[in-house]
């Protein structure tokens, strides 16, 4: 096919350059509020990711996570305000149209949701769905879409992959259906997938089957993975960004956050999680994340902070540290 | 797996469940008809007329069996039913069935008509209504259908022939022998249909646009109208099934006045004239008719929609 070899060369025009896949420079997303105050769901998020590379977006409910995602596809709620860089290949998507941003959705950048239960269209088959995002972007006979649609079914592990583009979506379990999600958002071969807790509405055996297969994923290409669950974090990601209220309080490698956390939220979340306390018994943490109305001045954490004194009135900034970026007066170690 | 469904779950046991179902309501409206016959009074004296004589009132007692006991009459009439024998016209002493036969063609016309205008403007303007609903102009539209929803069909029929009959001339508004002819009674027709079916389509237009597979579609790089024609559309649609049955409710109540108006020689025009005249054969027969055509339409609607809705198909199976 024409149009892959254009994606070829985009692979090694960047790789010649050694640029980042996805740059996302000081984001911020922002609601409209009452009496005329805007609502920072994402506020200063910044970071790089090149090929082959996967950075992981962790933190409570409602810390901004989707909010950045969701950014990136410029598939923000109409009330949000975006400001900031985003940078695909160079190429600044805020700047681009509706119709433009088109064609970079489901070719460029690939994105699976949550729920695969209701994320496929009850009325349409597999190979429909399929087909349709293949030909949206790439010029194609109906034949060479199927021939593509069943190479990517096979490629995510769907046993059959012929008959199940002749499937309804209800005819399959919710395994195969994020499978087929997963194929829906790799058809096309994007530079970037975003996963957005791929796996939180699926039971633990499928959870690591799917683990496993975005894995395999993430050497063709650049992955934005979305959870709650550090352990998936851990096993799926160079590095890790810990979100709280909309900032990054803390980013870095995978190994090293998890090994040696230095902001205290970062610890709470490591006591809570049943893979990484370190005491004898899981800690939550204290309290709980603020409405995104009621983010307290200063570091956002510090109503729930064991450490946090009247410097923390102050916000930080993150530092950047033995290539760490934590954002704390008195971070840990 | 694929479910394998056996030839006769699939097909065997709706269609024999529907057999039994059909022999039931035949017995009912029998025994409904028989009984409206018979709680009028003397049958004989109906079926005679106003003005007859007594030995002609002997006559018809005699020559329809009203003087046996009312069991064997009713035995007798409910068979007669199976066998499809109404008797004849009082009126015109034409075969009853085949009076109310001939009628059927006009009738379906304007069913068919009525549907088909009906589909034609409601799922536009359901699918455009649902896709914003909070613009401004989909606001004014939403209220427009409220408010229309409110007028009754046959204002809209005699509104229609006031403006473009009587004012403009350009529209007949009696009989059917021309195309235009054709034209204000199918409008009326669906005019008694479309409000119902906008709002549904709207409602569920919206509610679709919301779902998870919407925004799956939107990140795979659709397009606003490729969401909401490929996707959200086809799913309001379907939603709007559940629809058919009541629609089909209103389409009847509606094609009888509508033919009334339009003086249409359909089925419902038949049955008026029939009641007003006491012409019970006729009545009889064109209230079988009319029960035999609801109850195929329901059940072709309701083995199409299994055909064409996956998920129907599964909670079949
Ligand atoms: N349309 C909207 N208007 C105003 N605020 C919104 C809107 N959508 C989301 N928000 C707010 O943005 C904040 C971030 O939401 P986001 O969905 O990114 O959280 P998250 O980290 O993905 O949480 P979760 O783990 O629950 O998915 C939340 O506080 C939420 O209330
Ligand atoms: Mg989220």
């Amino acid at each position: 096919m024409e149009a892959s070899s254009a994606a070829e060369q985009r692979v090694n025009a960047s790789d010649a350059v050694g640029g980042p896949v996805l740059s996302v420079a000081d984001l911020r997303v922002t609601f409209p509020g009452r009496a005329g105050r805007t609502l920072a769901a994402v506020n200063g998020v910044s970071f790089d990711l090149r090929r082959g590379e996967s950075i992981g977006i962790v933190g409570e409910s409602g810390s901004g996570k989707s909010m950045t995602a969701l950014s990136v596809m410029r598939l923000l709620p109409p009330t949000a305000q975006v400001d900031g860089a985003i940078s695909l290949e160079s190429e600044d998507l805020l700047a681009k149209s509706d119709r433009q941003m088109r064609r970079v959705r489901g070719d460029r950048v690939g994105m699976v949701f949550q729920d695969p239960m209701t994320g496929l269209n009850p009325v349409r088959r597999i190979g429909s769905t399929l087909r349709e995002a293949i030909r949206r972007h790439r010029d194609c006979t109906r034949r060479e879409a199927d021939d593509r649609a069943e190479e990517v079914l096979r490629s995510v592990g769907i046993p059959s992959p012929r008959e199940r583009l002749r499937a309804y979506p209800h005819q399959l379990s919710g395994g195969l259906r994020q499978r087929v999600m997963i194929a829906l958002a790799l058809v096309n071969d994007p530079d970037l997938l975003i996963a957005d807790e791929p796996t939180t509405a699926l039971d633990s055996t499928i959870q690591a089957q799917i683990l496993d297969l975005l894995k395999e994923q993430v050497t063709r290409s650049a992955l934005i993975m979305i959870t709650h669950d550090l352990g998936v974090a851990a096993e799926l990601c160079d590095r890790i960004a810990v979100m709280y209220a909309g900032r990054v309080v803390e980013q870095g490698a995978t190994a090293e956050v998890l090994r040696s956390p230095r902001h205290p939220y970062t610890v709470g979340l490591l006591n809570a999680a049943p893979d990484f306390s370190r005491r004898g018994r899981l800690t939550p943490i204290p309290g709980a994340p603020p409405q995104i109305g009621r983010v307290p001045t200063g570091c956002p954490f510090r109503p729930r902070c064991d450490r946090a004194d009247a410097t923390c009135e102050q916000w930080p900034g993150l530092e950047e540290r033995d290539e760490r970026l934590v954002a704390c007066w008195y971070p840990h170690g | 797996m694929l479910p394998t469904l056996g030839a006769w779950s699939r097909w065997g046991r709706p269609v024999v469940r529907r057999v039994l179902e059909f022999v039931g309501l035949l017995a009912g409206i029998s025994t409904v008809l028989f009984f409206l016959l018979h709680l009028t009074g003397d049958p004989a004296v109906v079926l005679a007329g106003e003005f007859a004589t007594p030995e002609t009132v002997e006559r018809i007692s005699a020559r329809y069996g009203f003087d046996d006991p009312l069991l064997v009459q009713y035995l007798r009439f409910v068979a007669s039913i199976f066998v499809l024998d109404f008797g004849e016209s009082v009126a015109s002493g034409a075969p009853a069935l085949g009076l109310v036969l001939d009628r059927l063609g006009p009738t379906m016309l304007l069913a068919v008509l009525g549907v088909a205008l009906n589909m034609a403007v409601s799922v536009p303007l359901g699918a455009w209504l649902g896709s914003r609903p909070d613009a401004v102009p989909q606001r004014l539209g939403n209220t427009a259908v409220f408010v229309s929803q409110g007028i009754p069909g046959y204002v809209v029929g005699l509104l229609l022939i006031q403006l473009f009959s009587v004012q403009l001339g350009i529209l007949p508004s009696v009989g059917m022998s021309t195309w235009w002819h054709w034209v204000l009674p199918s409008v009326t027709l669906a005019s008694f249909l479309a409000p119902k079916l906008v709002r549904v389509l709207s409602a569920n237009v919206t509610e679709a646009m919301r779902e998870d597979y919407v925004r799956t579609a939107q990140a795979a790089g659709a397009g606003r109208l490729t969401m909401l024609w490929r996707h959200a559309l086809p799913n309001a649609v379907l939603g709007a099934a559940a629809l058919a049955g009541t629609q089909l409710a209103f389409m009847l109540s509606g094609s009888l006045i509508t033919e009334v108006i339009f003086a249409w020689p359909g089925l419902g025009r038949l049955l008026i004239d029939s009641v007003v005249r006491l012409d019970f054969p006729v009545v009889q027969a064109a209230v079988f008719v009319i029960a035999v055509l609801v109850f195929a339409a329901n059940a072709v609607t309701d083995v199409l929609f299994q055909v064409i809705d996956p998920r129907l198909r599964r909670q079949q199976a």
